[in-house]
């Protein structure tokens, strides 16, 4: 296995190229009603793209993510990208962050100046070692071209790779599938791990046969989060059962892409449905260019099919020992329910339990010195 | 003048610029030696664009669309497109037929002349029909609605329209998929104008049920099938009916993503044992496909989930088919409701079990659809 430096690097031909087929986009109608009622709002989008192809500046972007050590490791015969970015001034804690769909690693980026030198942004706690991976086919990272990538075959990657880098026990860190895989790590390897801290419930508890009767907190969470589903699951449906029919578009159309992407965005973060006064244009469209220059909308779409198919159970004897914190981050837009502490008692050996005022799905990125001062007090407690 | 003659559009500059598009497309990757099972195939869908780009001939295909009658009728701002083609036999009866979704009023094409001049394929006269066939709005040559509310319910008032104005009180109707709801809705607002209706389809209805009915062990099992087969083949549905917007960019945008979102779901529902050209050719899907891109439809076909998600065909207290109901049930349309279900909603007064044939019989099987139309309603001519 060998470790190469990795530089983003967007050929010039690629830009001009996303630049020609946004000018050349062939619109739909706008949907009566509402804006957004029935998805991504039209002339929101509309400007959106005008700005992506007129304005946006992609080398100043470039610039900025190149000034981060990253660089790419060969596992299981795909390369995996991540950032590595040590504590200033010795070694930190090791700390390994896992992003979700539809993010890359950037969603992290935030964090690292805050966590590898706490001090000097006023945060208390120890500094950390981040290792921060590109998920296996989003963004940098290859994916194995075959079925069964799941959170678990991720998390042993991930155990390689932190072995690889020569860290015997680390922390491990995440939302939405990101929370998935630092679950597995602390499952299948507890030794490794010091601690877990998720800021989504990304994996639902065994509450079948022989488990403790739901609390009302309990019921009322699973009643919100089926009735988000229902308005609000349609993109995980066709995610996990038809994702390379939906490929052909998205990675056909940057209108198309930006449009399923944004939408997801605006709905999960705690945005009052105003994106933009919650997630800066550069860092929505940094995050866009990012997966239309890798292709990887569709491969990123797999990890719901193998997740559901080939995907693991969670069952009554599978609990997580590792101390893990939780973060709750609830306040998306589409509300997808609180869950009570209980329910995540089910499954992790819950110490550290955050209700947070702001902030949803994408923590990192929206709220990023409370989830700072989160880990950094959390893993303080560990050590 | 409410409805007038309609030419069918050509712009070689649109068939230039989809050729372009096509050139351009930028694939996805696939699993290896994954096939179908993650959607439709990339193997598939480079050789299907390739023949789109270099063979298919869109000109030649409106060239034989002319073979038809086509006309415009404008209902509260809405043109409705339809062909009509007169009937040649001594008493023909008028026939609506609607198509639904991802199809078109092409699906009909070749059924049309066999209903409306049974003769001139070795048929009896006596059997033939007026033969109407409109486009829902929002797909093909109709227009697409701006305002919210155009669901089943007002097309069906629509048609209703339509047939008056072309001087028909009374009707017969037909129709699959979306053309069964509509046709279903024209049985059941309309009693008094329908001589009878002819279902390939069954639509996803609720019967209504008083409380207490205990459902039949076939119809519960049944109900299980459906909300299994939703859970792995439904998506489509789902996001459809709750964030067609979000879809339509890409689909409107990439002619490859709109043939992939199509042309899946005539795999997924015909008879064809997963070699979708066993069933239909390429000019067969690529025509259909064409339509939906010249048209810009993709987006407003799907609104018509989203329309029905907010009127779906529950029936109340009283609602019942009362005009004498036929069903023509294909195998492999599925999943199949037993007949006990549809009792609950419909008059069943012909009950057809076909041996082969999926959710497009009328381009699957056109001989079975046709005689099964014929029969059932021969007994109701009077």
């Amino acid at each position: 296995m060998r470790i190469e430096p990795f530089k983003v690097a967007v050929a010039e031909q690629v830009l001009s190229d996303l630049k020609t087929r946004i000018r050349n986009t062939r619109w739909p109608d706008s949907a009566p009603g509402a804006p957004w009622s029935q998805g991504t709002d039209l002339e929101w989008l509309r400007n959106l793209m005008d700005y992506w192809a007129e304005e946006f500046d992609w080398r100043a972007q470039e610039q900025r993510l190149g000034e981060l050590a990253q660089f790419r490791i060969e596992i299981d015969g795909v390369r995996i990208h991540f950032v590595h970015a040590r504590a200033r001034g010795g070694r930190g804690i090791p700390l390994i962050l896992t992003h979700g769909w539809p993010s890359a690693f950037f969603e992290y980026l935030p964090l690292v100046p805050l966590l590898t030198d706490p001090v000097r942004h006023g945060i208390d706690g120890p500094a950390f070692d981040l290792v921060i991976p590109s998920l296996p086919g989003y963004g940098f990272s290859e994916r194995p071209r075959r079925a069964g990538v799941n959170y678990r075959y991720v998390s042993a990657l991930w155990h390689r790779l932190m072995s690889e880098l020569e860290y015997e026990r680390y922390g491990s860190g995440g939302g939405d599938f990101g929370a998935g895989v630092a679950t597995l790590m602390a499952l299948d390897r507890p030794d490794s791990i010091i601690g877990i801290h998720l800021t989504t419930l990304e994996l639902a508890p065994y509450i079948g046969s022989g488990s403790p009767a739901l609390s009302p907190a309990e019921r009322e969470y699973i009643g919100t989060s089926d009735l988000w589903s229902q308005s609000e699951g349609g993109y995980k449906a066709i995610q996990s059962t038809r994702p390379q029919t939906l490929g052909y578009s998205l990675n056909d159309s940057p209108a198309g892409l930006a449009a399923w992407i944004a939408e997801k965005w605006r709905s999960w973060s705690d945005c009052h449905g105003d994106l933009e006064g919650r997630i800066p244009r550069d860092f929505l469209l940094t995050l866009l260019t990012l997966y239309w220059f890798t292709g990887t909308i569709t491969s990123s779409m797999r990890d719901y099919f193998d997740n559901r198919w080939h995907g693991i159970t969670i069952g009554p004897e599978d609990f997580v020992r590792s101390p893990t914190a939780i973060a709750n981050f609830t306040s998306q837009y589409a509300f997808e329910g609180d869950a009570p502490r209980e329910w995540a008692e089910r499954l992790y050996n819950v110490q550290r339990w955050t209700p947070m005022e702001r902030g949803g799905h994408f923590a990192p990125a929206e709220e990023p010195v409370a989830l700072a001062r989160d880990i950094a007090a959390f893993f303080a407690s560990l050590i | 003048m409410t409805v007038q003659r309609f030419e069918v559009p050509y712009s070689e500059a649109a068939v230039e610029d989809l050729s372009q598009r096509l050139v351009r497309t930028r694939w996805p990757d696939q699993i290896q030696g994954s096939h179908w099972d993650y959607g439709v195939s990339l193997d598939y869908m480079k050789e299907i664009c390739q023949y789109w780009k270099d063979e298919f001939d869109w000109k030649r295909q409106i060239e034989k669309m002319s073979a038809f009658h086509y006309y415009c009728y404008t209902s509260r701002g809405v043109g409705i497109h339809f062909i009509h083609e007169r009937g040649e036999g001594p008493a023909p009866i008028p026939l609506i037929l609607t198509h639904g979704w991802p199809g078109s009023f092409l699906e009909m094409l070749k059924v049309i002349p066999m209903l409306a001049d049974p003769a001139s394929c070795g048929a009896n006269s006596a059997d033939a029909f007026d033969v109407i066939v409109p486009s829902l709005p929002g797909y093909g040559f109709s227009d697409r609605p701006t305002e919210s509310g155009v669901n089943t319910f007002r097309i069906a008032d629509i048609w209703m329209e339509l047939m008056k104005e072309l001087g028909y009180e009374r009707l017969a109707a037909q129709g699959g998929d979306w053309g069964a709801d509509v046709t279903t809705l024209l049985g059941l607002r309309h009693p008094e104008r329908v001589i009878g209706i002819h279902l390939n389809s069954i639509p996803p209805y609720k019967p209504y049920l008083e409380a207490g009915t205990v459902l039949s062990e076939v119809e519960q099992a049944f109900l299980n099938e459906a909300s299994r087969w939703y859970e792995k083949s439904g998506a489509y549905d789902h996001i459809q009916k709750t964030a067609p917007q979000t879809v339509a960019y890409g689909l409107t945008d990439s002619p490859a993503g709109l043939a992939a979102w199509i042309l899946e779901k005539f795999r997924d529902w015909g008879d064809c044992d997963g070699d979708i050209e066993r069933r239909f050719t390429k000019d067969e899907l690529l025509s259909n496909i064409t339509l939906y891109w010249m048209t810009q439809t993709i987006h407003s076909s799907c609104r018509l989930y989203y329309e029905d998600n907010r009127t779906p065909l529950h029936f109340q207290k009283g609602d019942y088919v009362t005009v004498p109901c036929g069903i023509a049930r294909f195998p492999k349309e599925g999943p199949l409701p037993p007949k006990r279900w549809v009792e609950r909603g419909y008059n069943i007064q012909h009950w057809t079990e076909m041996s082969r044939g999926g959710h497009f019989p009328a381009l699957e099987e056109p001989e079975l659809l046709v005689e099964d139309i014929r029969l059932f309603f021969r007994a109701l001519r009077s």
